[in-house]
């Protein structure tokens, strides 16, 4: 009774891996990041961690923990509430439907894929931001931003892996 | 036994499918339901923000040290490089601020001396709460989260400093925390002055490095070099700030580059001059023209 108790904890907390990382790395993504002569870079982490989920481990990732991600970068950034959780679903929409492709692939292949998601939403974002202003805005934040995201996919991508590992296998008993 | 469970387990496979696909449809349509009610009615999330970013604080708070450390030392790897350069430079900085060091004392006293004489009662103290930056997320958002809060006296509407100069306006307090509109943002409007003219204006922030001055009521216009500083106009923030230096004039408009650099906030300081102003609603969504 005790084991069994223990195992259903540990198979548990284990499924919450995906869910819990896209949280833990959007409040990272809060945190501002200065380098030298360039101030301060953003790295869209959070959708690359939408993006790695949503391909990898979709029946661990439900859309209600990419609206509550997405929720809590919109909150912590300051815009209007419901832009990046709209554009995280649609992230997690376009990598999913298409994970019978990614399948089997080689990750060059897989970070192509994310250099066309982020593309999509970098753009997406700007193209709302200035609707949603009323008044031009540059594009250049968000170019910057994009190359920054697909240089550092990799980085995140291979401490993803690190904790993809630690998820229980699919389709493993409840 | 096992007849009944491979028709429950018939069943619920499709199932499970269609309500995944069903919660999806659900959660994008509750995002963009979400996107127009905030902009429809800009007060209802504000609370709920605040509240969720107190929450958030000590975490990003935390979260926020290693890395100002790992920050910390690229930077000092970095400025070993240029060591001597910058030690000349502040050397000289240093002989011409203690120049005016002797200036400012002899202004002060003769300053004192004119106020007895005149019986002059001035405003109310100005108080200074530091806090440090935890926050700021975004290619195009221009607020930082600062981890200071009502608990420690600051409020909205406040001014937000550093040593050289404006940087923003508190726009929303939580308990622990506060969002501070930078002056570049999209949103912010700061009533200014040119320092030699008094000439009164409008400081605009348009998302760029360099906000724009509108409605600026003079027939001269500004020149380039002139120096900015907050004018106190509505009562809404302490006058005599400074803001900036004005660094571009063209046809469509003037720029300022602002004296604080905006892109590498680690601290800031609110200044509570006990105004309350002229909010009444968060100033951070664009309502008219």
């Amino acid at each position: 009774m005790q084991y069994g108790l223990f195992a259903r904890l540990d198979h548990a907390s284990r499924s919450l891996t995906p869910s819990l990382s896209a949280v833990g790395v959007v409040l990272i993504e809060a945190v501002p990041w200065y380098v030298p002569e360039i101030g301060r870079v953003s790295p869209a982490l959070g959708l690359m961690c939408v993006y790695y989920w949503a391909i990898h481990r979709p029946d661990l990732f439900p859309a209600s923990a990419v609206f509550l991600a997405g929720l809590l970068h919109d909150v912590l950034a300051g815009g209007s509430i419901g832009l990046w959780a709209f554009l995280y679903l649609v992230a997690y929409g376009v990598a999913g439907s298409q994970r019978v492709f990614f399948s089997g692939k080689s990750f060059p292949v897989v970070w192509w894929g994310f250099m066309m998601v982020a593309a999509a939403v970098h753009a997406t974002d700007w193209l709302a931001t200035l609707i949603l202003a009323a008044a031009p805005v540059s594009p250049w934040p968000a170019i910057f931003s994009y190359f920054l995201s697909v240089a550092a996919y990799p980085i995140l991508a291979a401490l993803l892996v690190l904790l993809h590992r630690t998820t229980p296998r699919a389709g493993a008993s409840r | 036994m096992k007849q009944r469970q491979s028709t429950v387990g018939r069943l619920a496979q499709p199932l499970r499918t269609l309500a995944q696909k069903f919660a999806f449809g659900f959660f994008v349509v509750a995002s963009i339901g979400l996107l127009l009610a905030g902009r429809a009615d800009p007060e209802l999330f504000e609370r709920t923000r605040m509240g969720v970013v107190d929450f958030a604080a000590p975490l990003l708070n935390a979260v926020s040290r290693p890395i100002e450390t790992a920050r910390d030392m690229v930077g000092e790897a970095y400025s070993m490089v240029e060591l001597r350069a910058e030690n000349a430079r502040l050397r000289d900085e240093n002989e011409r601020l203690l120049a005016w060091l002797e200036t400012a004392r002899r202004l002060e006293l003769e300053n004192q001396q004119l106020r007895a004489l005149t019986e002059f009662h001035p405003a109310g103290a100005k108080r200074y709460l530091a806090g440090r930056v935890i926050g700021s997320t975004g290619p195009f958002l221009r607020n930082v989260i600062a981890a200071i809060g009502s608990d420690d006296g600051a409020a909205r509407g406040q001014a937000a400093v550093v040593g050289r100069g404006l940087v923003g306006r508190v726009a929303a307090v939580g308990r622990r925390s506060a969002r501070v509109l930078l002056i570049t943002d999209l949103n912010s409007r700061i009533p200014v002055m040119i320092e030699s003219t008094r000439d009164r204006a409008l400081l605009a922030g348009d998302n760029s490095p360099t906000p724009k001055l509108l409605y600026l009521n003079t027939t001269n216009g500004a020149k380039v070099g002139d120096r900015v500083i907050t004018s106190g106009h509505g009562d809404a923030f302490p006058p005599g700030i400074p803001v900036g230096v004005v660094e571009g004039i063209s046809e469509s408009s003037i720029r300022v580059r602002p004296f604080a650099d905006l892109e590498r906030l680690d601290y800031l300081r609110l200044v509570d001059y006990g105004l309350s102003g002229v909010l009444t609603e968060p100033m951070d969504q664009a309502t008219g023209p």
